[in-house]
């Protein structure tokens, strides 16, 4: 018996990007490992968004507030 | 013919200039402009197949917002994954990390490992560059006042706080009021901080574990035979590993061997036990 963070096996998120996952790599599964690295580009992706801009200073104060929705892993982002 | 003067050719010019823009408005405004994103994982050596995994989770992930329109509030802006691998190493994770760097990454993502995390965030914080830890769980690596590094995971001290809830559950359905335990941790910095983190709070907490050993051996090690048979020797009710994947399936596979009774295996926070690989190498094992 393991504890660590897990996925959300209710997640719409989940079952959609497992789904995916899973077929490009048949075997494999979204777990905690592969689950976060997802989510990792996800919050880099949304402070871009918040941004609007590259640069360090904009990037680090958007990573600041970031309040990801998400129904991929257990836990806010 | 008439000659063409100078401001003749200018204003000629400037007509064709804008012809091609009116022309071809896309090549000129909307081109959408690339965002690298340096990620890092060590897709070799000892943890290959966790860092494979996370790998192919970073570019999922840049896939489906490329596929959804890239960063719209910067005209669609793409994102672009500049890969690296750090080999399970720290002198390796840094020398990479400043490669991605100087190859344009406006930010960092990955590692699995603490060790080689800690490298890079010191160094994102030197070159100013944002790091967002999607793995490591270290609880010194946010925790020393950076201003680049952010993570998406758990720490070490949610692990071993948590475990013990669990447990305290557990043993009150089994009527089991004291446990003889053994605390196993790889020897880098994830295995040695977490290893502690478990032993601090089953000693602050006053929790009825009777802590008979606490064995480390290194990451990447080859044989656990010695270890498994003085875990034997000391005849624990609970093992609490924290693993990696190579040694878990050593771990386990050398339990069954050596025929070690066990009320449990729980792992405090431990990699190792629950990756695709894991399950399918070990079988019928794994749900031991």
């Amino acid at each position: 018996m393991d504890n660590v963070p897990w996925v959300n096996p209710k997640g719409k998120m989940y079952a959609e990007v497992n789904a995916r996952f899973s077929k490009l790599y048949p075997g494999k599964y979204i777990d905690t490992n592969s689950g976060y690295a997802y989510l990792g580009v996800m919050v880099i992706a949304d402070a871009l968004e918040r941004a609007k801009s590259t640069n360090s200073a904009d990037l680090v104060a958007a990573l600041r507030k970031t309040y990801l929705r998400q129904d991929l892993m257990v836990g806010g982002a | 013919m008439k000659k063409m003067n100078r401001s003749t050719f200018v204003k000629y010019s400037l007509v064709g200039a804008m012809a091609v823009i009116l022309v071809f408005p896309a090549l000129v405004f909307s081109q959408p402009k690339e965002i690298p994103i340096g990620s890092i994982h060590a897709v070799t050596g000892v943890i290959s197949d966790i860092g494979i995994s996370m790998r192919r989770g970073n570019q999922l992930a840049v896939d489906d917002i490329n596929a959804r329109g890239g960063i719209k509030s910067m005209g669609g802006a793409k994102l672009k994954l500049l890969l690296a691998d750090y080999e399970a190493k720290e002198e390796v994770a840094r020398s990479e990390a400043e490669r991605l760097i100087k190859e344009g990454a406006v930010c960092l993502v990955g590692p699995f490992l603490s060790g080689p995390a800690m490298t890079i965030a010191t160094l994102c914080e030197q070159r100013s560059i944002p790091f967002v830890i999607d793995v490591a769980a270290a609880d010194d690596i946010t925790q020393k006042g950076f201003k680049h590094t952010f993570r998406t995971f758990a720490i070490s001290t949610n692990f071993a706080n948590n475990m013990l809830i669990y447990l305290t559950q557990i043993m009150k359905e089994k009527n089991v009021s004291r446990i003889r335990g053994v605390v196993t941790n790889t020897g880098d910095l994830f295995g040695r901080v977490q290893g502690a983190t478990f032993l601090k709070f089953v000693k602050e907490k006053n929790f009825p574990i009777d802590v008979l050993a606490h064995i480390e051996y290194p990451l990447g090690i080859q044989d656990l035979s010695a270890e498994v048979s003085k875990i034997k020797t000391l005849k624990p009710d609970v093992l609490f590993p924290i693993t990696r994947s190579g040694d878990a399936k050593l771990m386990v596979t050398e339990l069954y061997k050596q025929r070690v009774p066990l009320m449990g295996i729980l792992g405090p926070g431990s990699p190792g036990l629950y990756e695709p690989e894991f399950i399918r190498d070990m079988k019928a094992l794994s749900e031991h």
